[in-house]
C-alpha cells in the first residue's frame, strides 16, 4: 500500500516542509526527501499550506525553505511543532538601518 | 508561434482595442466615468493624483497616464482635464503625442463651461472614435511582439509552491520565444535579492536590483516607517507565510529562469525582449497599474487568498494554486495551477498549457476580470499630498 504524501519539501536541506492538509495534532506528516517517505508526527494541529518543523532547531537558529533563509527561531522548536510567527521572526524586515 | 493582434499606427500591437477616456487628475475622474458609461465600449480609470503633489510625484502620475494612453491595447484616447491642475491638460496633450501618435482629443472642464457640455463633446469624440477603432481588423502577429507582466496578490504558501513556478515556466517559454516577460514588486525581492542579482545577464544589472531594493528600503527608513507593518498582510500569515524572505522566496518564481537583461524604473517601457525587472511596489494594484503604463498588453497574476483584480486596459490573468480558492471564487479565476501541489501534473506541463491559455486571451478571449468590468488602479507615490 502507498501511504499518501500530505507534506511537501521544498528543497531536501530544508528545515520546514509544507503541509498540503491539514494535519491535527498527534497525525501523520508524510514527506518526500531524497525520494524516500519520511513520517514526522505533528505534535500540534497544523492549518492546511502551513510549515511543520522537519527536525529540532535551537532558539535563534536560521530556518530553511526553498533551501534559503526565511528567518531565525524565536524559541527552539521539535520535529513535528508548527513553525509560524509565534516561534520564526524574519531577519530582514527587523534590521535597524 | 503567431496571435491575433491590432497593429497601431505607432509600430505597436495591441491585443485589445479600447477607446480611454483619461482623467489629468481627481477633479476630471468622475466626468470620465459618465462619458464611459453613455458611450459603450469605452473605458475609463479612476485617477486620484494629478493634483497637490510634489514634483517628484507629478511626473510618476503624468508618465503614468501617458503610459496608458500609449499602451498598445488602446486605440485612442478622449484626455478630460479640469483646468488648474497640475498635471495641466496642455502638458499631459503634449507627453502623450511625444509617445505615440494615435489618435488623442483634449477636453477641458473649466473652458467648455461645467459637467455636461464637456461630456456633449467628449461623448460626440468617444462615438467617433469607437466606430473607428471598429473598422480596425486583427492580423498575425509574431508572438514576440508581447509584453507580458507577471504579478502576484494576496499571496499564500501555494504561491510559491505551484502559481508562481508554473508562471515561472511561461516566462522561461515566452523569453525563448522571444518575447519581454516582466518581474515587478521590489519589496517582494527583500530577503531573495541574492538569487535575483546571481540571475542577472551582467554584474551593472545585479547592482541595479541592489539598488532598487536598497532604494526602497530607504525611501521607507526615511519617512520612519518600516516594511514590517504592511508586508506580510494578514491573509499571508493567516494562510502560512511567516516572513518577508518567505514571502520573496515565493514570489520571485514568477521570474523564472533566464537571464535578467534590464532593470527600469515605474510606468517605464522595457527596451529590451526577454527577462525584464520593473521597479513597482508590492501593492499589487499600483504594481499592475504601472506594468500597464510600461505598455504590456496583458497580466498573468497569481494569487493564494484569491482576488477579483482586474485592469481597464490589460487583460488581468487570474490563476492559483490553492484548490479551495480555485473552487470558493471559480468566478474570479482563470486558471488552477493545484495539480501541480497534488501532483497530479507538472510545473513544465501546467507551464505550457498556461502559454496556449495566455495567447488565447491575446487572440481575444475574455478573463474573468474582464467580463466581470473590473478597472482597479492605483498610482504609486513618493509622499504625502501637498
Amino acid at each position: 500500500m502507498t501511504e499518501k504524501i500530505n507534506t511537501i519539501i521544498i528543497k531536501n536541506m530544508d528545515s520546514v516542509a509544507v503541509v498540503i492538509e491539514a494535519l491535527p495534532a498527534g497525525c501523520l506528516a508524510l514527506v518526500k526527501v531524497n525520494g524516500e517517505v519520511r513520517k514526522i508526527i505533528a505534535t500540534e494541529d497544523i492549518p492546511i499550506y502551513h510549515k511543520i518543523a522537519m527536525f529540532d532547531m535551537a532558539a535563534g537558529q536560521e530556518v530553511y525553505k526553498y533551501g534559503e533563509s526565511i528567518g531565525r527561531t524565536l524559541v527552539s522548536i521539535t520535529a513535528g511543532q508548527h513553525v509560524h510567527s509565534h516561534n520564526l521572526v524574519s531577519i530582514r524586515e527587523t534590521i535597524a538601518k | 508561434m503567431n496571435f491575433l493582434g491590432y497593429r497601431r499606427p505607432d509600430g505597436k500591437v495591441g491585443i485589445r482595442n479600447h477607446v480611454l477616456i483619461l482623467p489629468t487628475c481627481a477633479c476630471s475622474s468622475e466626468t470620465c466615468r459618465m462619458v464611459t458609461m453613455q458611450v459603450q465600449g469605452t473605458i475609463n480609470i479612476i485617477n486620484q493624483n494629478g493634483c497637490a503633489q510634489v514634483e517628484d510625484d507629478l511626473e510618476i502620475t503624468k508618465q503614468v497616464l501617458a503610459g496608458l494612453a500609449a499602451n498598445p491595447n488602446v486605440y485612442g484616447t478622449v484626455l478630460i482635464g479640469l483646468g488648474c491642475e497640475n498635471a495641466q491638460p496642455n502638458d499631459m496633450e503634449a507627453l502623450i503625442r511625444s509617445k505615440t501618435n494615435k489618435p488623442l482629443k483634449k477636453l477641458v472642464i473649466q473652458e467648455e463651461g461645467g459637467t455636461t457640455s464637456t461630456i456633449k463633446k467628449a461623448v460626440e469624440y468617444a462615438l467617433q472614435m469607437i466606430e473607428d477603432a471598429s473598422r480596425v481588423k486583427r492580423e498575425e502577429f509574431p508572438i514576440s511582439e508581447l509584453i507580458v507582466g507577471t504579478n502576484c496578490g494576496g499571496s499564500d504558501p501555494t504561491s510559491g509552491l505551484a502559481a508562481n513556478p508554473v508562471v515561472g515556466n511561461l516566462s522561461d517559454r515566452l523569453v525563448d520565444l522571444g518575447s519581454t516577460s516582466i518581474l515587478c514588486e521590489t519589496t517582494e525581492f527583500i530577503g531573495a535579492e541574492h538569487i535575483l542579482a546571481k540571475q542577472a545577464a551582467t554584474p551593472e544589472i545585479a547592482q541595479q536590483i541592489y539598488h532598487i531594493i536598497e532604494r526602497y528600503e530607504d525611501h521607507l527608513t526615511n519617512v520612519g516607517q518600516s516594511l514590517r507593518n504592511g508586508n506580510p498582510t494578514p491573509g499571508n500569515k493567516a494562510g502560512g507565510i511567516t516572513t518577508l524572505e518567505e514571502k520573496s522566496l515565493g514570489c520571485i518564481h514568477k521570474g523564472g529562469h533566464r537571464p535578467i537583461v534590464e532593470v527600469f524604473d515605474y510606468a517605464v517601457c522595457p527596451t529590451k525582449k526577454g527577462l525584464v525587472i520593473m521597479d513597482t511596489p508590492g501593492y499589487d494594484i499600483a504594481s499592475v497599474t504601472g506594468i500597464a503604463a510600461g505598455g504590456a498588453q496583458v497580466m498573468v497574476f497569481t494569487t493564494g487568498r484569491g482576488t477579483p483584480t482586474g485592469n481597464a486596459i490589460m487583460p488581468v490573468f487570474k490563476m492559483t494554486g490553492n484548490q479551495s480558492t480555485y473552487e470558493s471564487m471559480k468566478e474570479n479565476m482563470d486558471f488552477d495551477a493545484s495539480p501541480v501541489i497534488r501532483s497530479e501534473k507538472t510545473v513544465e506541463e501546467m507551464g505550457a498549457e498556461l502559454l496556449q491559455e495566455v495567447i488565447a486571451v491575446a487572440n481575444g478571449k475574455i478573463v474573468k476580470a474582464e467580463a466581470l468590468g473590473y478597472s482597479d488602479t492605483a498610482i504609486s507615490r513618493l509622499c504625502n499630498y501637498v
